[in-house]
């Protein structure tokens, strides 16, 4: 154990503050994923196969690309497949965690209404019950407990607290028309068709339209279009900042603004029963799709299990896997491997393709921190307008928290687990990193406290504990020139056995890509295995 | 234009008008002490409200003096006039201030503060101008250093004496609304005593003597009916004498009682008054369980007061009630409360009754049995948490527990006063699935109210009630609740989902009403 490990490991147990008196104390623990285990695979200390098994197709990563995949070639009635998950849990970045209070998420929250042609995505809503009826059509009907509750979203601006993020209290008249042509333009994106036929913007973003005229956008940052579309008020660069942090974990001067409008214009999902784009949420949030995805594969998962070094041999693919429990590996002899897990570790895995191992350092993370406060007497949070689910400060480096026991449906809650987002876009990736190395528990508590304190004066007195997780590689984000990156082109061809299916290949990280690579991959492997 | 006086006179007098000085005094003082009293009980933090009424006060005082060097003419006269009007305006202050709060209410604390501090500005101001006006009139007969720290020395010593008297003997004794009336009186008589020193040079002596009369008259008046103004605005204030008050973790219970008449607030609403709760309650069960045949099995949901229970217990065929509400408190005291469980004729103590403390819509979640008739009773939908306990998601789960020939009514807000939000009440049933028949009655405490009868099978009025006693409902009447006159005839609405809260939306848009 070297000091660095030893700190952190000291970070890792529960803490108490009692500074002064008149602060209150709450209790809380810093988390994060398995960094002992990132340790090993980077050090390459790893032990020699002890033993060999097979298996037709490997996939690793239990992410929510990972189990897309496992789900459909489960449901295309292939069953000999193997899915490989480094932590004791599935779901990845959309995993979750769970006190007294609440089930609440580590990462991933929300799904919008898919659009009407996502008809596999729709099709897996149906199974798992999130879609009720019609599940084939341009709107159907969506189970009400897990539409997102009514009022959905507030931010806190100029002193008060208004409906929906989408800024006005207080906003002069030029900078209200301002909001309003950025949204009409938005709209316009949204609507818009290539002249290739295909709409200018959808998801999976590679089926959007190549048509030039939208896709130079991806040239310059989402700031600079603001700028050359004549918008310098600070409402409307703080709203579209807010969405490429909230989406990306990084600024908009650092998108691409093809990326930072994709956000805007891509979901068109109705509904018979919500208003268009409006979200599915679940208390653990994503982590419920994940839970859903992994029902009927439970038998196929192995948890505490990293795959640690990939060849590609002509007849077949070999994979080395460290049981992390026993420090034994296993050597499965498959046909095809699917990587379902972010690239970044790539070259520590992929033993002889070193192009695609060059490829995939070439991409950018960002970090993340979320934080899941557990409060009392809710009802305080009401303030002018009652708690939503989403709740946002305008003036804050953070992304504002969401409710997770928003979905229940009592009348009175005693306590309730605030989920806290935040990313780094005002610091460098390795200055981020490095401070969510560095620094303590004490810290990151005290600084979310203050940041909630802008709107919630009292809060401090509501805390009773702040678990905290630190992302040190939280996920991909579009850079200017993203789209048409070959390096990032290349990640998305198939490697002979090796196919690749994760949200970073996609470009960006959602719900929707990572289950479009997933199943993507599996239809892949079916096509060539018939 | 001073006048001549004997030299023995003189000094009577000056000591006489010093003696005013020591009165004035003490009236200035006590309409200070009776503005901070009377503000600080009625809108609490004592602090504050003293602190910034004397601030205005001595401010006020300040503007008087510096005013008072433009009063250059009739000094005597001048100085009388202005005795009447503090002794008018002190002395009626606490009673001004009374009525006033009690015409406003809690609700609109800025609009009182306005009118306290412009009362105490204008006290304030007249008392700032006496002193002045004392000194110049005294300024013939003494130098300026004896004159000034005479004139003082009075001056703090009737601020002493009042600020002594006020707590041990004023304020106890004679209340506030007396206390600042008395004080009016001897302001009175400082000017009638005035009036008759200096009568030989006063121009307009009888005029000025009118008007203290009538000034007089006014206090004494006020002296007279000083219990009345004090019980009527105090009235107004509390409305009914509060029997019972509880925050409880889920609302604040307030039960008030008016001579015969027991009220129930639930944070404020009103929920029922027992005058006409029977008007309520008879409407709100028997349509619906008099056309059940043999109904045995019953669920309510809110109905902490047991008033509907106590309706249901009329039916010998019921077998068991089982009722969900959330307060423990509210259930406890409707059972062990001597005049409350009165109203509900002891229904919680009926064997048949199983009381289950619990969240409405999470118990129907994690239940599966069924029920002849299930009792909807929420207040008015006025927030999201209330809300939901109306979406079609809510009434699926009812539809669920009712059994196939059962009924079940919602109490559903005005459909007068509220049109669009019962209308939107009775399309978020039918689009749960079930069949809704709307109904309303008058209930005089609340208006013209409004249920809806939700079930799997058409629903017929009974021709025939089974049981006896009752004050309002009977077959005959019955056709004509689900009559709807022109002005609350249906309308189209959105359907009220957990996803969009459009009823609390609508209703928000159509009342902040006090009903159950
Ligand atoms: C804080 C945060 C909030 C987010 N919020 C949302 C949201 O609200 N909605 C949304 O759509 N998206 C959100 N996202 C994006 C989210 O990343 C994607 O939706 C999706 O969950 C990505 O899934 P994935 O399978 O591609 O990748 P991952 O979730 O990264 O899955 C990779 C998996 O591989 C495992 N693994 C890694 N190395 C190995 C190894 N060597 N051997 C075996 N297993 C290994 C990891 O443990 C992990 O489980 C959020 C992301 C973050 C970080």
């Amino acid at each position: 154990m070297n000091r660095r490990e030893f700190l952190l490991s000291l970070a890792a147990t529960p803490f108490l503050i009692c500074c002064s008196p008149e602060k209150k104390a709450f209790s809380g623990q810093l988390l994060g994923a398995n960094f002992k285990a990132g340790h090993q695979l980077r050090s390459g200390n790893l032990p020699k196969f002890s033993q060999t098994k097979r298996t037709k197709v490997a996939i690793i990563g239990g992410g929510i690309s990972g189990l897309s995949a496992g789900w459909y070639l489960q449901k295309n009635g292939m069953a000999d497949y193997t899915i490989f998950e480094l932590e004791s849990e599935i779901g990845g970045n959309a995993r979750s965690g769970q006190n007294q209070t609440s089930v609440y998420p580590w990462g991933a929250h929300y799904l919008p209404i898919p659009n009407a042609d996502a008809h596999l995505l729709k099709q897996f809503l149906a199974e798992c019950g999130a879609i009720t009826e019609n599940a084939d059509s341009a709107k159907p009907t969506y189970n009400e407990r897990y539409l997102c509750f009514s009022p959905e979203e507030r931010l806190y601006i100029n002193g008060l607290w208004q409906d929906g993020i989408v800024p006005n209290n207080g906003l002069t008249q030029a900078e209200k028309l301002e909001m309003q042509a950025f949204e009409r333009e938005m709209q316009g994106f949204s609507l818009a068709v290539g002249s290739d036929g295909k709409p200018a913007f959808t998801i999976p973003l590679a089926d959007s339209s190549k048509d030039p005229q939208f896709t130079q956008l991806d040239k310059i940052s989402m700031a600079d279009y603001l700028h050359s579309q004549g918008w310098h008020s600070a409402p409307v660069h703080w709203y579209a900042n807010y969405a490429c942090r909230d989406d990306y974990g990084m600024h908009h001067t650092h998108i691409s603004a093809w990326a930072g409008i994709h956000y805007f214009a891509a979901r068109r999902g109705m509904a018979a029963n919500a208003e268009n784009g409006q979200e599915l949420t679940w208390p653990q949030g994503n982590a419920w799709l994940a839970a859903q995805l992994a029902a009927a594969q439970t038998q196929n998962i192995h948890n505490n299990a990293m795959a640690h070094s990939i060849n590609l041999e002509r007849h077949q693919v070999t994979i080395d896997v460290l049981n992390l429990n026993t420090q034994q590996s296993t050597r499965w002899l498959a046909d095809h491997v699917i990587y379902a897990t972010p690239l970044h570790t790539l070259p520590y895995v992929l033993r002889n393709q070193n192009d695609i191992s060059n490829a995939a350092r070439t991409l950018q993370h960002a970090p993340w921190l979320v934080a899941n406060i557990t409060i009392n007497q809710p009802e305080l949070l009401d303030s002018n307008q009652a708690l939503a689910w989403d709740n946002v400060i305008y003036d804050s480096p953070a992304l504002g928290y969401v409710v997770a026991n928003h979905q229940d449906v009592r009348r009175f809650h005693d306590k309730s687990v605030l989920t806290y987002y935040q990313s780094f876009g005002e610091l460098s990736n390795s200055q981020a990193r490095k401070l969510l190395q560095e620094k303590l528990w004490p810290f990151f508590a005290e600084n979310i406290v203050k940041d909630l304190q802008k709107a919630h004066p009292d809060i401090r007195q509501q805390i009773e504990n702040i678990d905290i997780w630190r992302w040190g590689h939280a996920m991909i984000y579009p850079q200017v020139g993203f789209l048409n990156n070959a390096q990032r082109l290349l990640l998305n061809q198939p490697q002979g056995r090796l196919h690749i299916a994760h949200t970073d290949a996609a470009g960006v990280s959602i719900f929707e890509e990572a289950f479009a690579q997933g199943t993507q991959a599996a239809q892949a492997i079916l096509n060539i295995i018939s | 234009m001073q006048a001549n006086f004997e030299a023995n006179a003189n000094r009577t007098m000056r000591q006489a008008l010093l003696f005013s000085v020591f009165i004035i005094a003490s009236c200035g003082l006590v309409y200070e002490l009776v503005a901070g009293a009377l503000s600080s009980y009625l809108l609490g933090d004592s602090v504050t409200q003293f602190s910034t009424v004397i601030g205005v006060y001595l401010f006020a005082m300040g503007c008087g003096s510096w005013a008072s060097k433009y009063l250059t003419h009739n000094l005597v006269k001048r100085f009388i006039e202005i005795e009447l009007m503090v002794g008018l305006v002190g002395g009626f202050s606490a009673a001004i201030l009374f009525l006033v709060f009690a015409n406003i209410g809690y609700n609109a604390g800025v609009p009182f503060q306005g009118i306290l501090y412009l009362l105490v500005f204008i006290i304030g101001t007249l008392v700032g101008l006496e002193i002045p006006l004392v000194m110049r009139i005294l300024e013939q007969e003494l130098t300026l250093k004896d004159l000034v720290s005479q004139v003082l020395t009075f001056d703090y010593l009737g601020a002493l004496a009042v600020s002594l008297a006020f707590p041990i003997l004023l304020v106890p004794h004679l209340g506030l609304l007396r206390t600042s009336l008395v004080f009016g009186l001897m302001n009175v008589f400082v000017a009638v005593w005035a009036v008759w020193v200096f009568r030989v040079q006063l121009k307009q002596a009888k005029a000025l003597l009118v008007q203290c009369g009538v000034v007089t008259l006014l206090l004494l008046a006020g002296l007279v009916f000083a219990n009345q103004l004090t019980q009527f605005s105090e009235e107004k204030l509390f409305d009914d004498h509060i029997i019972f008050s509880k925050s409880t973790k889920y609302q604040r219970i307030i039960l008030t009682q008016w001579r015969d008449d027991t009220r129930l607030f639930l944070n404020g609403n009103l929920q029922f008054s027992s005058r006409d709760e029977y008007r309520y309650h008879e409407a709100l069960i028997h349509p619906a369980l008099s056309a059940i045949t043999s109904p045995k099995r019953v669920l309510v949901l809110g109905g902490g007061d047991g008033l509907a229970v106590r309706e249901i217990l009329k039916y010998p065929s019921i077998k068991n009630i089982t009722l969900v509400d959330l307060d423990s408190e509210m259930t406890a005291i409707f059972k062990s409360n001597l005049r409350l469980s009165e109203l509900n004729q002891h229904a919680f103590s009926s064997p048949k009754v199983n009381i289950i403390t619990g969240d409405a819509f999470l118990w129907l979640d994690q239940h599966q049995d069924f029920y002849d008739f299930i009792v909807v009773d929420f207040p008015d939908p006025t927030n999201f948490s209330l809300g939901k306990l109306y979406t079609n998601t809510f009434y699926k789960l009812i539809a669920e527990h009712l059994s196939q020939h059962g009924l079940a009514v919602v109490q559903s807000t005005s459909p007068l006063y509220a049109r669009q939000s019962f209308w939107c009440i009775n399309n978020t049933i039918e689009s749960a699935g079930l069949i809704a028949t709307p109904y309303h009655t008058l209930v005089p405490s609340f208006g013209e109210w409004g249920y809806v009868i939700a079930s799997h099978l058409p629903y017929t009025s009974p021709k025939y009630i089974p049981i006896q006693n009752l004050q309002f409902i009977t077959p005959e009447i019955l056709p004509s609740l689900f009559v709807f006159p022109l002005d609350m005839q249906k309308l189209p609405s959105e359907i009220n989902r957990l996803n969009n809260q459009a009823l609390v939306h609508y209703y928000d848009a159509e009342w902040k009403h006090q009903g159950p």
